[in-house]
């Protein structure tokens, strides 16, 4: 491939792989069949709001269609109100990162979440680290920021990334897209 | 479902380094080239230290002396513990990293940003997110957010990232680093 800078054709190590925007609810942004040992690092940006009648409902992550309980991860909150608060769980069916909005809580509200998978090819336990944000009414505390880390504990290679609330759907207008770090 | 991975112009994360470590490896030290806006490092690491966990540090331009350095950290455990700290003429560590006496195949994950990491005319600070686990039990989960100080105005040439303890990065331990151009 020809490479300009002058153009602004320089190739990103940064690319693409998919994205979903819902136009209807979904029950998961369910990314399978990814190109195993293609990337370095996987990162993923949402748009999040849930279809479940309460003010927010659970984030969750899984790899590879496995529920077993394979999964450790733990979250922090900071709310606006100077609260903060961690939790989490060890051999779970799933890792749980925070909370975001779902169709009690405030309207037009989608929260944005980021997740980055560092080195899922290689041959250690898989890893992610997660930013978010919950907004689950209109008082200070109600506002928290989320942060997190969870570990899959299976040394296979990431093919499929699955995300997905705790009840009820994804709502229409979510979106997910999944970048790839691609070195030479 | 398809993938397309066509290179997209105007996303100009340029590579620096990659490297997947196939023997422990005291250190992972890297150039970085000039003339772009951010530089970002990618990390998975576990080390050879006789624990379950300890630190690892981020340095600049080969410069190991403490009181360049400062740098200020949250950690919070999975029992619900905090720690904030503000720790002066230091090395800046982001995080922890499991060891001999951890969980097998255990790691640390971390990325770490340092904007306008080649200007000259502030000191070059940055921002650093870990996630670490060593157990899988008790308080073993650790999650860190960190910011730091290194007190030069000089252009950032080169990164070293080596363990508090003198220890080596074992085999599998990951490293990568890109720029990103600015508009």
């Amino acid at each position: 491939m020809g490479v300009s800078r002058a153009l602004g054709l320089v190739p990103s190590i940064v690319q693409p792989i998919a994205t979903t925007n819902l136009a209807a609810p979904a029950a998961s942004f369910d990314f399978q069949n990814i190109p195993m040992n293609s990337y370095s690092v996987y990162q993923l940006e949402l748009v999040l709001r849930g279809t479940v009648a309460a003010v927010d409902t659970e984030f969750y992550v899984r790899f590879n269609g496995d529920s077993g309980a394979n999964y450790s991860s733990m979250l922090t909150e900071r709310n606006g109100a100077g609260g903060q608060y961690s939790s989490g769980s060890f051999s779970a069916n799933q890792m749980h990162f925070g909370w975001f909005t779902s169709s009690s809580g405030p309207a037009n509200i989608a929260c944005q979440w980021s997740l980055k998978i560092v080195n899922p090819s290689g041959s250690f336990y898989k890893t992610v680290n997660v930013n978010g944000f919950d907004v689950s009414g209109g008082s200070a505390g109600d506002y928290v920021l989320h942060s997190g880390f969870g570990t899959w504990m299976n040394t296979s290679p990431i093919n499929r990334i699955t995300i997905y609330p705790g009840t009820g759907n994804i709502a229409a207008g979510s979106s997910c897209t999944l970048y790839g770090y691609r070195f030479p | 479902m398809a993938f397309a991975t066509v290179p997209v112009p105007g996303l100009m994360a340029m590579p620096v380094f990659c490297q997947l470590l196939v023997a422990p490896a005291l250190s992972l030290s890297f150039d970085v080239p000039g003339g772009y806006q951010s530089l970002v490092i990618d990390l998975q690491i576990r080390n050879t230290w006789a624990s379950n966990f300890s630190g690892f540090r981020v340095a600049f331009n080969g410069d190991l002396t403490a009181a360049n350095y400062e740098f200020t950290r949250d950690s919070y455990d999975i029992s619900g513990a905090s720690i904030s700290s503000f720790t002066a003429n230091s090395i800046p560590s982001p995080g922890s990293i499991p060891g001999t006496t951890a969980t097998a195949n255990f790691v640390s994950q971390s990325t770490i940003s340092i904007d306008r990491y080649s200007d000259t005319d502030f000191h070059k600070v940055g921002l650093a997110t870990t996630g670490s686990q060593y157990l899988n039990s008790g308080a073993g989960i650790v999650v860190y957010n960190s910011m730091f100080r290194w007190k030069s105005t000089s252009a950032i040439t080169s990164v070293t990232i080596y363990n508090t303890g003198g220890s080596s990065f074992v085999a599998g331990s990951y490293c990568s680093a890109y720029t990103v151009r600015e508009a």
